[in-house]
């Protein structure tokens, strides 16, 4: 499926800014499920310095710094991708979890070295032996490590209420297993930090989703949102995506924009800035098919 | 573990570092303890009064500035020198510098090829799992290929005699600073056996480190960025960057622009070429690095890859300290080194593989559990260290959960009892647990070991009590030699002709700020001090209800009462609280504890006698405790202290000072404060009608200390028009306004000549404006005949004081704050 996908934020400053610096994962990578045609990032004011990185985990990572002084920020991300449906899992991959705890902690191959990284805690994930018995609940003795994780994406969207009000982009994954709510974010935090706690590599996606429109009405543009999930590193699949906000693995729906140990690795854009005082955000994100006719 | 389950267990004896196997003290103890044992009691107790004092009057801390406490726990020392046979440190010498050179190549192969990892000499999990390992700098090589550029490991000795490394730092090492206040004070105390023993010294050290880091770097500044007066180590900041004649910073205080760092000054931008650092990698850049740092340096990382700063060290050495590393350290010398590890660490086993698991819990019963990436020092404050033994039932089951599910976040330590160092008191030794912290530093010839260290004795006997946090005791480290002893000192005069020059560096605007503040704050205490001393002197004459109703108005007036009160118990209460209540809002304690802070922030900025004249003003235990009941006259001894202590104070920035920056920013803060105090002083004198004018006068006159020179002038004759003229418009009394304003004025010239261009010219016209208004033509006689015209101008001089304020502030310490963005809104 190819997309046109569109992420523009907006700060708006109640004093100038006299000068700023920020780091952007506003562009999509590529994975073995999605293919970038195109994609820029288009800012105003105009900075007097971009760079563009690969990070570390192979992100599409900007730095900027302005150096005139702003009232409003604005930056766009605009880039078009294709996505492949989510991969078809062979049940003879389903073995027991306990074995791949096992493979990941000899981790003598690339895969499974490159997946020990994200057997740990991270800055905001702490994985605590209660999130374990959590998990636990799922991921019964021989179970085999694809269902297991299915089921618990299901138990973490059952149980968790979907609340913009109760939690901040910085709260801690141990606040929201205890109030049992949250945004995608939180959900995706809680899902990793419950396999970490079992000893399973777990890392967390940010992306897009491309949300149905109710039957009948056309796509409302700017409806749709920056989303999050996770993956689970298993052997012979590799990274499988599940989204426990929607109770689904991620597929051809889902457009990859970064990811890594937590939120904090792959923040869409976050930065320091000079004077400004008090400011407001606006986020805005289009994600529009390209079908034959408008391409 | 609860009291009832098991007596506190001694700990077995160790090595004796003192005596031998047959009790004989050893040979390169023998001279100290000679000379020791014959000394008197009462001379030893001397020497080492004289070294708590030295240490005192010093300023030598440890630990946060405590708010409650008013002041910082001092730094404990030992005077017995602990002292280590020239053969002995020759070994550790040799094992320290390999493990200095095994440390630097291990942060240069994890952050770069990874080969430890790829060959299978290092499980991956030990790097990847690190909270420290900055995946942002995998690739960099900092210049030069180093990556360590100081480095420390604490020793302990074993029963065997041999040494095993407890703990190694790598990234922010920390305790040189201390090491050489130590020897400053034990030299001094030990002078003649200092000299008799053949004691090498310190110093020659540094000036290699220092120009070699130097010489990795282009043209610039070189600083020492410090997280600021709040740190536990600051006192050891402001030391060594004075001893190194650093620029002492903070990360607000730095600036990155076009990848390069600046440090913001009074005159503008100036390049920093090198930072020492003493902030902890993961803090110093909020941009790529903790995002919730404000310890940091927005950019700095771009500017570190540029190669456009050296930083000493280089950042992400964390993960070479890690305990779970501890375990594989043999290997790691052997594949990157190709030698024998010379000094091993303590045994270590990582939880991580199924035998790992297995040791742990056999060994349960005898051992430490600590996390895999946890280097603090074992049983410091935070520690995740655990005894097995001291594991209650419930703990057990839970730690066996945990080296299941997750045995890769964990290590298995053996306890090792560290040897004894003798403690010298009333005539005998008595020993105690210690170790050793010994310092290396890179030079152009290789690493190079400070010859002696940071030597910790434990209070008790038990094992947890031996880290810097938990307050032990420390001793200097002395190694006596045969060969000659080099006199090098850095405050010797170095060989290359010095340029005469009448100015400095320029200084960070920061620290400028401080100064005016301690400026500020001095004189406001100095003040309050005045006003109290007046106020208890004429409460405790007695006399009639008017005078006790003045009083209580005035009081009032320096502290605003919910209702006005008028009786004399009131007053008691009030004062008592003002002068003793450290909780008290603006009363004395409060404000002198503000002086000490600020004073502190600009340690680096006060020579020695600045700051022990400010200790002596600022001394807790000057003034009454809040629950001691006290009267007038200890009232009046205290505050009459503090006013001379004060004045010690003004006289040494007057006699003492150079005219550069640091004195016009503390004299202008002074000469500030001082304009409203006097305006208004002169304010509730005046609008008072409680106690007759001449009486008022003279308390106006005895506060601000001008009744000699309005007597000479004016015999004992009070009246109003005089006193204004005095105390407002006479520019020669150094406690008027206008004297305060024309003072104002030319120190405010002399920073708009010293500063570009421009940027000092709007706070001169301003004073110069304000300066003005007491050169008014006929203003004496509108104000001494019209009360409504007298409290308007004193209005007026009060607001325009505090525009000159601003004006100070807005010419020199705009500093723009920052903020962290991002992330602040999500959706689904």
């Amino acid at each position: 499926m190819e997309y046109f996908v569109r992420h523009r934020t907006a700060y708006r400053y109640v004093q100038d800014v006299s000068s700023s610096c920020h780091v952007a994962h506003l562009l999509p990578r590529e994975t073995p499920h999605q293919k970038v045609l195109q994609a820029e990032l288009l800012f105003a004011p105009q900075p007097a310095l971009v760079r563009r990185l690969v990070d570390y985990f192979g992100n599409i990572q900007n730095l900027f710094t302005i150096e005139e002084a702003h009232a409003v920020l604005e930056v766009s991300s605009e880039s078009r991708v294709v996505t492949g449906p989510a991969p078809s899992l062979d049940p003879a991959l389903d073995v027991p979890w306990e074995d791949v705890r096992a493979e990941l902690e000899t981790a003598r191959e690339d895969d499974t070295r490159d997946a020990a990284q994200y057997l740990f805690d991270s800055p905001l994930i702490t994985a605590l032996p209660e999130m374990a018995d959590y998990a636990e609940i799922s991921f019964t003795p021989g179970r085999g490590i694809l269902s297991a994780a299915a089921d618990l994406t299901t138990r973490v969207h059952r149980d968790f209420r979907y609340d913009t009000t109760v939690t901040d982009a910085y709260t801690p994954v141990e606040k929201v297993f205890r109030i049992r709510a949250g945004v995608c974010q939180d959900l995706a935090h809680v899902a990793i930090a419950a396999l970490r706690a079992l000893g399973l590599s777990a890392r967390y996606v940010s992306g897009y989703l491309l949300t149905s429109p109710p039957p009948g009405q056309p796509r409302l543009v700017g409806a749709d949102a920056s989303h999050a999930w996770f993956a689970l590193w298993a052997p012979g699949c590799g990274w499988v995506d599940f989204d426990p906000t929607n109770n689904m693995q991620a597929g051809e729906s889902h457009i990859t924009a970064a990811w890594g140990r937590d939120y904090s690795d792959v923040t869409p854009l976050s930065g320091v800035i000079t004077g400004g005082g008090e400011h407001i955000v606006e986020v805005g994100v289009d994600v529009v098919p390209v079908t034959e006719e408008s391409a | 573990m609860s009291s009832e389950k098991k007596p506190v267990e001694r700990r077995q004896r160790g090595y004796d570092e003192l005596r031998d196997e047959s009790g004989e003290v050893r040979e390169a103890w023998k001279p100290l303890a000679e000379a020791v044992v014959k000394m008197s009691p009462a001379e030893y107790a001397r020497r080492h009064d004289v070294a708590q004092r030295l240490l005192s009057d010093n300023g030598v801390t440890y630990n946060v500035y405590d708010e409650n406490e008013g002041h910082a726990r001092r730094w404990r020392l030992d005077i017995l020198p602990f002292v280590l046979a020239p053969e002995e440190w020759a070994k550790i010498e040799a094992g320290v510098i390999q493990r200095a050179r095994l440390a630097n190549a291990l942060a240069a192969d994890i952050y770069g090829p990874q080969r430890l990892i790829m060959e299978g000499y290092l499980p991956p999990h030990i790097v990847y799992g690190h909270p420290q390992f900055l995946r942002p700098l995998v690739g960099f090589e900092p210049p030069g290929g180093v990556f360590v550029h100081s480095y420390s490991v604490d020793l302990a000795r074993v029963a065997d005699g041999s040494w095993k490394v407890m703990a190694s730092r790598a990234d922010a090492v920390s305790g040189i600073g201390y090491a050489l206040e130590n020897r400053i004070v034990v030299g001094q105390v030990f002078a003649d056996l200092f000299a008799d023993m053949r004691v090498q010294r310190l110093a020659e050290f540094f000036q290699a480190h220092r120009e070699a880091v130097q010489s990795l770097a282009g043209q610039g500044r070189a600083v020492l960025l410090s997280p600021g007066p709040h740190n536990e180590a600051y006192f050891e900041h402001a030391f060594l960057a004075h001893y190194l004649d650093l620029t002492l910073v903070e990360g607000d205080d730095l600036v990155v622009h076009d990848d390069r760092v600046y440090l913001k000054t009074l005159r503008g931008l100036d390049q920093v070429a090198v930072i020492f650092r003493r902030v902890d990698s993961d803090f110093c850049d909020p941009l790529e690095l903790r995002g919730d740092s404000a310890l940091g340096v927005p950019g700095l990382l771009q500017a570190v890859r540029a190669k456009n700063v050296v930083l000493a060290n280089a950042l992400g050495g964390s993960v070479v300290e890690s305990p779970a590393l501890d375990a594989y350290m043999h290997g790691a010398a052997e594949a990157l080194l190709g030698e024998e590890l010379l000094i091993p660490d303590i045994p270590t086993i990582w939880c991580g593989t199924e035998w790992g698991r297995e040791e742990a819990l056999s060994r349960l019963e005898h051992g430490i559990l600590r996390g895999a990436f946890d280097s603090r020092p074992l049983f410091s404050r935070r520690s995740s260290a655990k005894l097995g033994r001291d594991l209650t039932p419930a703990e057990t089951i839970a730690l066996k959960a945990r080296l299941e599910r997750r045995g890769a976040t964990l290590v298995t330590q053996d306890i090792v009892p560290p040897g004894d160092a003798p403690i010298f008191a009333d005539g005998t030794f008595t020993t105690k647990p210690v170790t050793v912290r010994v310092f290396a530093a890179w030079t152009k010839n290789g690493y190079q070991i400070m010859p002696g260290g940071l030597a910790r004795v434990s209070d008790d006997d038990s094992i947890k009590s031996l880290s810097l946090q938990s307050g032990a005791l420390s001793k200097d480290v002395w190694i006596p030699t045969t060969g000659p002893v080099s006199t090098f000192s850095l405050l010797r005069q170095t060989k290359e002709d010095v340029a005469v020059q009448r100015t400095g560096n320029s200084p960070p605007s920061r620290a400028m700020d401080n100064l005016f503040w301690l400026g500020r704050y001095s004189e406001r205490a100095d003040n309050l001090g005045r006003t109290l001393r007046t106020i208890v002197q004429r409460r405790g004459e007695g006399g009639d209800g008017a005078m006790q109703s003045f009083l209580c108005d005035f009081l009032q007036a320096v502290v605003p009462a919910k209702l006005p009160r008028n009786d004399a118990q009131w007053l008691l209460t009030t004062l008592r609280a003002l002068i003793a209540d450290r909780a008290a809002p603006d009363s004395l304690p409060q404000l002198l504890s503000r002086v000490r802070r600020t004073a502190w922030s600009a340690r680096d900025r006060l020579s020695l006698e600045t700051w022990q004249t400010i200790y002596l003003m600022t001394e807790p235990d000057m003034l009454p405790s809040s629950g001691q009941i006290f009267g007038s006259a200890e009232a009046l001894t205290c505050l009459d202290r503090l006013v001379r202590h004060s004045a010690a104070f003004a006289g040494h920035c007057a006699e003492n000072m150079t005219r550069g920056p640091n004195w016009l920013f503390t004299d202008l803060g002074r000469r500030i404060e001082r304009s409203l105090h006097l305006a208004w002083l002169v304010g509730q004198i005046t609008a008072s009608a409680a106690l007759s004018e001449s009486e008022r006068l003279r308390i106006a006159l005895e506060i601000s200390s001008s009744v000699m020179t309005y007597r000479s002038r004016y015999l004992n004759a009070y009246h109003l028009a005089p006193l204004l003229d005095l105390l407002l418009l006479d520019d020669s009394n150094p406690r008027s306004v206008a004297f305060q304003l024309a003072a104002a004025e030319r120190s405010l010239e002399e920073l708009e000549r010293i500063t570009p261009k421009g940027q000092g010219t709007a706070a001169v016209l301003y004073a110069r404006a304000l300066r003005k208004t007491t050169e008014q033509e006929g203003i004496l006689a509108e104000i001494a005949d019209s009360p409504t015209a007298l409290s308007a101008h004193l209005e007026r001089l009060s607001a325009g004081v505090a525009g000159l304020s601003d004006a100070i502030t807005d010419a020199y310490f705009r500093h723009a704050i920052r903020h962290r963005t991002g992330g602040e809104k999500r959706e689904d």
